[in-house]
């Protein structure tokens, strides 16, 4: 770990103030209350690629560039607040290094009645998205070493993962099963590195706002489940730099200080089907990107589309395996990536489709070893900076990846 | 929890990944690091047969759902049962905050309480007590090793709940029944 990682910390004025309130509040709490939880997990991963980078070298080779630490504490407040926090640390090869305060809530929850309750979560909460966007980054509450990249867009990660602001929630309680309305609002977690197709120039963020919402009924006690999520954040910013975007057409003229805005929207279904030993789960997303850079490239307006379904048998209760088939389109319009002819970037860089097995092993109480194997076709979803030379990505590569995790 | 006992288990681990990362030349040369992977992948399959616990003698007696005197009720709808033990509901009717004590996951009184009692699976139990930990919207329950234990923490501690065996539920604790 290197002093860099500090500074980046620092960077974000709002990360500091909540670091400084986090370990200040952490510490008063923990002296004055006896009711003071704490959780944290340990993951290593390595990874082995055919072709293609992902989390470091692991081209022909293994890549232990994979770590993931999480340290969480729990604790009440007078006036029955409770004040949870959550600080990680995470590396995957070039692509991410960093310590982060990953949530610092507030909340309050109401009884309305016998059956029903209402709250509100006040500082930086996770995005409630999906079936795992919340806790994609603690192994023991993924389905598998990495989540559905097609839903969890990786090189996307700090726009989905937080807002800092405000969300109430509701919850229902039937005898058929739970209603829940979660509704958040406030700024989305960008940071100068947060966006990888946007390395190549110096940009500066401004105007940043979103919103998050998920509905989600589950049935007689998680028989089956089923979710609706949208997000929608904005931002301006404006950009500074030589280079192109992987889009028509690749302009490569100098340009300083240029206006520029992006509107993200991004729904998500979300349905999980339990029976006995077998879980199915199936999840559809459609993320809407619409990015103006006036000067830099022609407006840009195009709809991601992903979805997988994945089978999980459970031969033991410690132990399970599952097969996912997951299919990415970086524009639905266009499945094939024809858009990228003539460009630096394979025309197959426009979608991934995998096939996907693997085992989950609950090893013991705290101990979780979990390893996958996939089959891809397409290159889309890597990450640039593990990947910088586009001409140098596979179409058709095969991943071995493994976690090992211990919690406490 | 036992702290003291965890740290070395966390400090051989950490050292162990530490030595994967920055000697990484010599685990190449010496574990040929994809054997290494392809071995953990036969480990992740086969050990599970390995490890596999003896049957364990189970009394057949159902089990049975047990509070503290000072909660004020003889029934119970499963419907509050599942948003208490899923540590959704916080408070009881009258305000008392709840108290929830569970059994270790794998222990066989616990897996018939989550079937029979709660109509859940407990796999599905413990992910859904897992993402409130770790997205800090909720926490989870207070675990116990024995039905003693359990019985001797819900006596004396007023807005708790748990459960045991029928049998091992006496007069000290209110017995509430699912309707």
């Amino acid at each position: 770990m290197n002093l860099s990682l500090f500074y980046k910390l620092a960077e974000g004025r709002s990360a500091k103030l909540l670091t400084v309130a986090l370990l200040l509040l952490a510490a008063m709490v923990a002296k004055a209350q006896s009711d003071f939880r704490y959780q944290g997990v340990i993951t290593q991963g390595a990874v082995h690629t055919t072709d293609n980078h992902v989390n470091g070298d692991s081209d022909d080779s293994v890549s232990f560039e994979f770590t993931e630490l999480a340290l969480n504490f729990a604790t009440e407040l007078p006036w029955e607040l409770e004040f949870t926090g959550q600080g990680m640390y995470r590396h995957t090869g070039e692509a991410y290094e960093e310590i982060d305060v990953d949530y610092l809530i507030l909340s309050r929850g109401f009884a309305v009645s016998a059956d029903s309750l209402v709250g509100f979560r006040l500082g930086r909460f996770k995005n409630p998205l999906g079936l795992y966007n919340e806790t994609r980054d603690i192994a023991f509450t993924r389905p598998a070493v990495f989540v559905p990249e097609a839903i969890y867009t990786e090189n996307f990660r700090d726009l989905l993962l937080s807002t800092d602001g405000l969300a109430v929630y509701g919850s229902l309680f039937t005898d058929a099963g739970e209603w829940s309305v979660e509704l958040g609002a406030g700024k989305p977690r960008i940071k100068s590195d947060s966006l990888q197709s946007l390395d190549a120039y110096t940009a500066k963020f401004s105007n940043d706002r979103s919103i998050v919402g998920r509905v989600a009924y589950e049935h007689n006690g998680g028989q089956w489940k089923g979710a609706l999520s949208y997000l929608n954040l904005q931002f301006d910013m404006s950009l500074s730099g030589v280079s192109v975007l992987p889009f028509p057409p690749f302009t490569m003229t100098p340009f300083a200080n240029l206006p520029g805005s992006l509107d993200h929207a991004r729904w998500i279904a979300s349905l999980e089907y339990n029976w006995n030993d077998w879980t199915i789960t199936g999840e559809y997303t459609l993320s809407d990107f619409d990015i103006v850079a006036t000067g830099v490239f022609p407006q840009l307006d195009f709809t991601n589309e992903g979805y997988y379904i994945a089978a999980r048998k459970r031969l033991t209760p410690d132990w399970s395996v599952f097969y996912r088939w997951e299919e990415f389109f970086g524009d639905k319009d266009d499945p094939t990536g024809s858009r990228f002819l003539g460009s630096p970037f394979p025309t197959y860089s426009g979608f991934r489709k995998s096939h996907v097995v693997g085992t989950r092993w609950d090893i013991s109480s705290n101990w979780l070893l979990m390893v996958d194997y996939h089959f891809v076709d397409g290159a889309a979803l890597l990450s640039d900076r593990d990947n910088p030379v586009p001409a140098d990505q596979v179409k058709r590569w095969r991943m071995l990846a493994a976690t090992l995790s211990f919690r406490f | 929890m036992a702290l003291a006992a965890h740290i070395d288990t966390v400090d051989r681990f950490l050292r162990a990944v530490f030595a994967m990362q920055y000697s990484s030349l010599a685990v190449r040369s010496v574990f040929k690091p994809i054997r290494f992977l392809m071995w953990l992948l036969v480990f992740s399959v086969l050990g599970p047969f390995v490890s596999t616990a003896s049957a364990e003698q189970v009394s057949t007696d159902q089990m049975v759902v047990i509070a503290h005197p000072s909660v004020n009720k003889d029934l119970i709808a499963r419907r509050t049962l599942r948003a208490i033990f899923g540590m959704r509901m916080r408070n009881w009717s009258d305000g008392e905050s709840i108290t929830v004590f569970v059994l270790d996951d794998r222990d066989p009184s616990h897996m018939d309480f989550c079937e029979s009692n709660l109509g859940m699976l407990p796999y599905n139990l413990r992910r859904h007590w897992d993402r409130l930990i770790f997205s800090g919207t909720g926490r989870a329950p207070i675990r116990v090793s024995t039905a003693e234990e359990m019985i001797s923490l819900v006596r004396s501690t007023p807005g708790a709940i748990g459960y045991v065996r029928e049998d091992m539920a006496d007069e000290s604790v209110a017995v509430l029944q699912i309707g």
